[in-house]
């Protein structure tokens, strides 16, 4: 038998035999029963007495409950489903961010044994033995600036000398500078790796086999393909291995496919194709640079120290090994022997981790503090929701229920709520999830490039969920303590003959408003923080860069892989230039290997790298002071970025030589270089030297100055050189300026290209205000997420203060409908109500205050061109807070006072 | 709790004690034990019915009695009769002893023996 019902029995049973008793004593029957139920007392109470006995006793109690809440939810739709999304959106968006935090941050290299691994970086102060820029910069250490680039002899002394301390492999990602032409796809990301490269990550193959040491051979054809590559060009086909990719017109035989998830060390550069280190060739320009040992651009180097060895010991070993590769081969000049440094890098790069960590940390604060105010928004409408309820509750008191019994019985409800947020909020999560990494991209494309795909996969995690799990359990308790605690203290009989809460008179409860205050207060700070971000991105787009980056377009082209040699190229580019330029539309053309806001090469050749100056008269403070950038640009160049020619005059077509093997000796220098190297002079009559002193301080001659030219907002412009674009090997990019849109040309200029030369491929075509835009695209996004935020914000903030003076009205009614009928105007009645939202809202634009000038200094970071302490945002935040108050009082204080006192007063 | 007439309060041990003790005459349902003990202790403790019902289904749960819906032929009609168990018999040993020492050493207080 059901033990409810076995009680109700046994306790029926006594109270007939109670009263039979009677009847025997001489009773009437239904007298007798009478009595006999009066000396029984409560009922409930006994059974309830029972049934805290019952050791099973909450679990009963709490489905009773749950059965209960859930009957109460279902009776108001509309409530439940609004409070339920709400807390979805709130706990799946938060969800899904932390996820990130958590992928970036927590979760280790999807490789074996990951904290073994260790990054190769090193230092020197005369790095003499190294071909100027061809190294790539490693990870800032305290004080020290590193390389993070090896040359091959240096990788290979490295491994084969350190063997027995460490497993070393070698890595390279050509980037764009190089970029490899796959005839079926167009252009993938190519790793080439070493050997051992898999050995050392401990990555096994998701099909076929991985390379082995003796694929890293020359002439080599042996490739691996990503999962991702092999999902997306050969639908996830098993016979994939048998086919081939035809790299930079050579033919490679696929030999396995990486596992899902494998992005090799670094997520900021995930390989399409990885082929073994020995085929780089096919990649550089002209001689093998794994022959060249001063060119330092070739390997990354990751390697794994077992976790019981001495990690200094093979530190020292490798460091050893790496100084021998050197006294090899030592260069002319006297040189510092390089220090090597090993960097954990078990969690992958830090360069990610700080790129994002700022934006996503404050996405997340935000999103929280979205969370939050829903969160009282939901407590405050169930504490009105609850008054509603005072009779309910009143008589369920008053018939014996404890107080702790119908708090448990309320907390339910918003458990119920929250837990059923919680599951569609994770469920959110996941969904968010799968989309995360191109929303990661869109929050750092200045580091990754907006097109690159970060493939960090947020898979189901104990730490995301107990964190989801920790956000429901707070949004329930935060959600449902305080209306809870507060619907219960009643004033039985008050509330029972009235129907409504008369025990704390007509005030507004302390709870709601609390809760406005708090919706307030956090409305503020982000409306403020939305204000700031505001004007930070007007502030971006409305400073100069120093060219105008309106109806550019740029296209990329490397007739290398074409087949025009190297003597034939500087013409090559001349016609091109020539070709594109008589295109109806175009008002002027170009061309440069290293033009504004393009795509900085990762290796090889790096353009962004500081070449050594030698001028005149200059003395440097510190040798990399005496550096400076250097492009090559075609004539015209600054004419069609429209950079302003300062002093002298741009590059003409008569500068062109006939014969390049004369480098012109002229050069255009921008101000940055002209303040600094050759200053208080007339740098027209200059003449400077590259490559270090002592140089020939006369190579150069200025030509002209131009103005700094920055890529973003945020850079200082350095010392730049602009000499004329001769025969390169690298990629160089044609710039066309249109009378029109300049995406409409695309078409167009591939076409007069591919007759000019049908072999020489065309790439990129973009246009350069899209290139700007994707550079501020982490401000952008920000931006907008925090004004969709501070609306939301507002919107809440707004239902809120309704919901309380709504509230308030009708249980004011009668004390209103009194006060008009003793002579009170419509006016007073307005600003009885509205004095009701002054108090909370007054509290919350404070506390609002603290806290925006307390989170001001977070936001410093991110703000441009003003200071994140800007009072002027804050007051017209405020200010907007205000007027949204009063919108939202406006219509409980006007149905104030329209109550008609005759008819409030005939209320009950 | 277990009241007296004049509404003296017992201790709940005490209660657990008594219900024991008239169980140990044979199988009784509730109503059954509340006029027992009333009846013994000529009408001074009457058993609250907010105590009984919850005592009862305590010293089940502890296993120290056992219940069972059986016929009382007289009225053709089944009550919940309850029923001491042997570790019942066990525990009524324990708090007798316990009781007589209580109330051996309440005696004392109460009634000093005469000093010597």
């Amino acid at each position: 038998m059901n033990p409810e019902d076995d009680l109700e029995r046994e306790l029926r049973d006594h109270i007939d035999l109670e009263s039979e008793e009677r009847v025997e004593a001489g009773l009437a029957p239904n007298r007798a029963r009478e009595a006999a139920v009066r000396a029984f007392g409560s009922m409930a109470r006994t059974k309830e007495d029972v049934r805290e006995t019952w050791g099973w006793m909450w679990v009963e109690r709490l489905a009773q409950d749950v059965n209960f809440a859930a009957r109460l939810l279902l009776k108001n739709p509309g409530f439940s489903a609004t409070a339920i999304l709400t807390l979805a959106l709130g706990t799946g968006v938060t969800t899904a961010i932390f996820g990130q935090l958590n992928a970036l941050f927590w979760r280790p290299l999807p490789v074996h044994r990951p904290h073994e691994l260790r990054m190769l970086a090193w230092s020197s102060s005369r790095p003499a033995f190294v071909a100027m820029p061809n190294v790539a910069p490693g990870p800032h250490l305290p004080g020290v600036e590193t390389y993070g680039s090896f040359s091959y002899a240096a990788y290979v002394s490295m491994r084969d000398g350190a063997q027995a301390t460490s497993n070393l492999a070698c890595w390279a990602d050509l980037g764009e500078t190089r970029p490899v032409v796959m005839r079926e796809v167009g252009f993938g990301t190519v790793h080439f790796v070493s050997g051992n490269y898999f050995d050392v990550l401990g990555v096994n193959p998701a099909l076929g086999r991985l390379f082995t040491p003796s694929d890293d051979v020359p002439g080599t054809t042996a490739a691996v393909i990503s999962y991702r590559f092999w999902r997306r060009s050969f639908g996830g086909d098993g016979g994939a291995l048998r086919r081939t990719i035809d790299l930079n017109g050579k033919t490679f035989s696929i030999v396995g496919v990486t596992p899902a998830g494998f992005f090799g060390v670094d997520p900021a550069t995930t390989p399409d194709v990885m082929v073994p280190v020995n085929a780089i060739q096919l990649a550089a320009a002209t001689t093998n640079p794994l022959q060249n040992p001063v060119i330092w651009a070739v390997c990354r180097v990751v390697g794994r120290v077992p976790a019981r060895a001495n990690e200094e010991q093979a530190r020292r070993v490798a460091e050893n090994w790496l100084q021998e590769a050197i006294r090899a081969t030592p260069p002319h000049d006297s040189y510092e022997p390089p220090r090597l440094w090993f960097i954990d890098v078990s969690r992958g790069f830090s360069t990610t981790r700080d790129a994002v960590l700022r934006p996503v940390v404050l996405l997340l604060v935000v999103v929280i503090a979205i969370v939050v105010i829903a969160c009282a928004n939901i407590a405050g409408l169930l504490i009105v929701h609850s008054a509603a309820r005072s009779r309910e509750i009143a008589t369920r008191l008053a018939l014996g229920a404890s107080r702790s019994r119908l708090i448990r019985q309320l907390l339910t409800e918003s458990a119920l709520l929250s837990a059923l947020g919680g599951v569609f909020g994770v469920g959110l999560a996941y969904g968010l999830a799968r989309l995360s990494p191109a929303f990661i991209s869109r929050l750092m494309p200045t580091l990754y490039g907006s097109d690159r795909d970060l493939s960090l996969v947020m898979a189901p995690d104990a730490r995301v969920l107990l964190f989801a799990l920790v956000a429901t359990a707070i949004t329930g308790l935060v959600c449902g303590t305080l209306p809870a605690v507060w619907a219960t203290r009643v004033d039985l009989i008050a509330a029972i003959k009235d129907g409504i809460v008369g025990a704390r008179g007509g005030r507004g409860t302390l709870g709601d408003r609390a809760m406005v205050a708090v919706q307030s207060a956090i409305s503020l700070v982000l409306v403020f923080g939305a204000g700031l971000l505001l004007q930070t991105i007007t502030n971006l787009r409305a400073t100069p860069l120093g060219f105008q980056p309106d109806h550019l377009l740029y296209a990329k082209v490397e007739p290398r892989t074409g087949g025009v040699p190297n003597s034939r190229r500087a013409q090559y580019f001349a016609d091109a230039v020539e070709r594109v330029a008589a295109i109806p539309g175009v008002t002027s053309a170009s061309a440069s290997d290293d033009p504004p806001l393009s795509t900085r090469p990762s290796i090889f050749m790096n353009g962004s790298a500081a070449i050594p100056v030698c001028a005149p008269g200059y003395v440097a403070r510190t040798p990399d002071e005496a550096t400076t950038a250097i492009a090559g640009v075609a004539p015209r160049f600054f004419a069609t970025v429209a950079t302003r020619v300062i002093a002298g005059r741009e590059f003409e077509w008569r500068d062109l030589p006939r014969d390049w093997s004369q480098f012109p000796r002229i050069a255009i220098v921008n101000e940055a270089f002209a303040r600094r190297f050759v200053a208080g002079t007339n740098p027209l009559q200059q003449r400077f030297g590259m490559g270090g002193c002592p140089a020939d301080q006369t190579t150069f001659a200025i030509i002209g100055v131009v103005s700094d030219v920055k890529n973003a907002p945020r850079d200082v412009a350095g010392p730049r050189v602009y000499l004329l674009l001769g025969p390169t090997g690298n990629p160089v990019t044609l710039i066309i300026r249109s009378a029109a849109a300049p995406e409409r040309l695309i078409t167009t200029v591939r076409q007069t290209m591919a007759e000019f030369n049908v072999d020489v491929p065309t790439f990129n075509e973009t246009s350069v205000v899209d290139l700007r835009d994707r550079q501020m695209r982490q401000e952008q996004l920000l931006t907008d997420l925090l004004i969709v935020f501070g609306v939301v914000a507002l919107g809440l903030s707004a239902i809120g203060i309704y919901g309380m003076l709504g509230y308030l009205v009708v249980r004011r009614t009668r004390d209103i409908g009194v006060r008009m009928a003793l002579g009170a105007s419509q006016r007073d009645i307005v600003r009885l109500v509205l004095r009701e939202a002054v108090v909370p809202v007054g509290f919350g634009l404070l506390f609002g205050m603290i806290v925006s000038m307390l989170g001001a200094r977070g936001m410093q970071a991110i703000v441009f061109g003003m200071s994140a302490y800007d009072v002027r945002t804050l007051a017209i935040a405020s200010a907007v807070l205000v007027a949204t108050a009063l919108l939202a009082s406006a219509i409980p204080a006007w149905r104030a006072a329209l109550i008609d006192p005759l008819r409030a007063l005939r209320f009950e | 709790m277990v009241r007296t007439t004049r509404r003296d309060v017992v201790l709940r041990g005490t209660l657990d004690m008594l219900i024991l003790r008239t169980l140990l005459w044979g199988p009784q349902h509730g109503h059954d034990i509340t006029k027992h003990i009333q009846r013994t202790t000529e009408d001074v403790l009457q058993i609250d019915h907010g105590s009984l019902y919850p005592a009862l289904h305590r010293l089940r749960r502890k296993g120290w009695i056992s219940a069972n819906w059986e016929l009382h032929k007289a009225r053709n009609r089944e009550f919940k009769y309850y029923r001491l168990t042997p570790a019942g018999r066990r525990q009524l040993v324990v708090e007798e002893k316990q009781w007589q020492r209580v109330s051996r050493a309440i005696a004392l207080v109460m009634q000093p023996l005469p000093e010597k």
